[in-house]
């Protein structure tokens, strides 16, 4: 029992935390570089940008990690179900960047942003609760059958 | 020049969110396309042939991720972090479970559907 709980903090809780603790520092680098270039929508259209873009050390390490934890997340979900998967790694996103924002932008905090932000995380769970039940469904059905 | 006020905002992240949940049926069905091929054929499985087009679809997915990223970038850079990814984030979970039921045929049950308007009300909220 002790060791099933270990191999699933070790094959689940670890890797999706780091996945969603990479992805979230990544955003926060994102939004550093972005700020210090100050481009437009339409500077994507200008060569300037994206000499600017690749020079950028923020925003190429953001990228690197975004595909870091896109890489943690595939391990992840080979493992593991993929609604309770993803569920939880958009919803704790939505939360920490949240709270980042605030931290280290010192963003406003309002009772009400925090009631969106809870509205949204709990909204995520429920959308991807499905595919819980209906994993499950097909594991006991498979179960059934041998 | 675009210069982005709040609808233009919303509109933006919406339709980020739009190509960010199609990027991901492009990634599922390559999957679904290589099993698919893979049973057909049974004994003699080429693997060279089918390999390539999920590997193409898996490239053009990560390509779409990374275009979408520069554009969120820009978005990022001058709006605030908290609410900008709040909002990316639960559209990507509305429009892929949207996608899923239109592309896939999955079943909507009612408890996504409230789900799907508790974003649609947190995103009311935050914006």
């Amino acid at each position: 029992m002790e060791k099933d709980k270990k191999e699933y903090i070790l094959n689940f809780w670890f890797p999706l935390i780091l996945a969603i603790l990479i992805y979230c520092i990544g955003d926060v680098l994102l939004k550093i570089g972005n700020a210090e270039l100050g481009f437009q929508l339409s500077g994507i259209f200008e060569e300037e940008f994206w000499v600017a873009l690749i020079a950028s050390l923020p925003i190429v390490s953001s990228f690197i990690l975004a595909m870091t934890s896109k890489l943690i997340m595939g391990l992840v979900l080979s493992k593991n179900p993929l609604g309770i998967t993803e569920g939880i790694f958009l919803a704790l996103t939505a939360v920490i960047t949240f709270f980042l924002g605030i931290l280290i932008f010192g963003e406003n905090l309002m009772s009400i942003d925090l009631v969106a932000i809870s509205l949204i995380a709990i909204g995520i769970l429920l959308v991807y609760n499905f595919d819980i039940q209906k994993e499950e469904i097909e594991i006991t059905e498979v179960d059934e059958s041998i | 020049m675009i210069d982005l006020d709040a609808t233009g905002f919303i509109i933006a992240i919406l339709l980020l969110a739009i190509f960010h949940a199609f990027g991901e049926v492009m990634y599922k069905n390559g999957f679904m396309l290589f099993i698919k091929r893979k049973r057909s054929e049974k004994g003699n499985f080429n693997y060279f042939y089918p390999l390539i087009i999920p590997i193409l679809v898996i490239l053009f997915s990560i390509a779409i991720s990374l275009g979408i990223k520069v554009i969120y970038g820009i978005i990022l850079g001058s709006n605030e972090l908290s609410i900008t990814a709040g909002l990316f984030l639960g559209s990507i979970s509305i429009f892929s479970v949207i996608f899923g039921k239109f592309f896939f045929q999955e079943q909507l049950l009612r408890s996504q559907v409230f789900g799907i308007l508790l974003i649609a009300l947190g995103i009311i909220l935050l914006v």
